[in-house]
């Protein structure tokens, strides 16, 4: 126990710079897709976000969205899906926990473990 | 994949992923409070039914224990209200 302890510090010095790099890399390429991909609409596009609707609304009402391809519709239910997603992660975010409400159970657990017991 | 580029999405879509972001976090947070507040009150009836239920066993246990010393005061041939007059009037003396 003492001797792996012992390898553990010796190595962990020598290990965080590359680590870090590692990370840092992996981060730029992150950003690189997300600072386009992922940005939150700016304000002077807030009149597509209107037409997006509107034309949505258009072709339920209108009966297009029986015109479209299956591969299109399925394209459109899968990105439908994924907008979804984003509100269950952010009821993860809002509850404190990964896997479900926990109201009473946060006292005498440690930091990291408590979210997902 | 080195040479992806990234593409440029719908704003519509992004506006919705972000919103529902903003909605699922606030709605995450109101609920936890709902259910901690019930939580609170479903505990706080239990710790005063515990409490209640331990009050009892151990009234019920004196009550026992007494019965048993004035059973084993008949027994022994001894009137258990004269013991007892007579050993108050033996404290007070003693004060």
């Amino acid at each position: 126990m003492a001797a792996i302890v012992n390898r553990v510090t010796n190595l962990v010095p020598k290990l965080a710079l590359p680590v870090a790099r590692y990370g840092q890399s992996k981060l730029n390429r992150f950003w690189y897709f997300a600072r386009v991909e992922l940005r939150p609409p700016m304000p002077n596009e807030f009149s597509q976000v209107q037409e997006g609707i509107q034309q949505i609304v258009r072709s339920a009402t209108t009966g297009a969205w029986r015109k479209l391809t299956v591969k299109q519709f399925a394209l459109n239910s899968l990105v439908g899906l994924e907008v979804m997603f984003w509100f269950y992660i952010g009821e993860c975010i809002g509850r404190g926990s990964i896997i479900g409400y926990r109201p009473g159970r946060s006292e005498g657990i440690p930091a990291p473990y408590k979210y997902f017991m | 994949m080195a040479t992806a580029v990234p593409k440029s999405v719908s704003p519509l879509i992004r506006a919705g992923r972000w919103s529902l972001l903003l909605v699922g976090v606030v709605y995450g947070s109101i609920h936890n409070n709902t259910l901690k507040k019930r939580e609170q009150r479903v505990r706080q009836k239990e710790i005063d039914r515990v409490t209640h239920h331990a009050i009892d066993e151990i009234a019920e246990k004196k009550i026992k224990a007494d019965q048993s010393m004035i059973d084993l005061a008949y027994a022994a041939g001894v009137d258990p209200n004269q013991a007892r007059i007579k050993q108050q009037g033996q404290e007070k003396k003693s004060h």
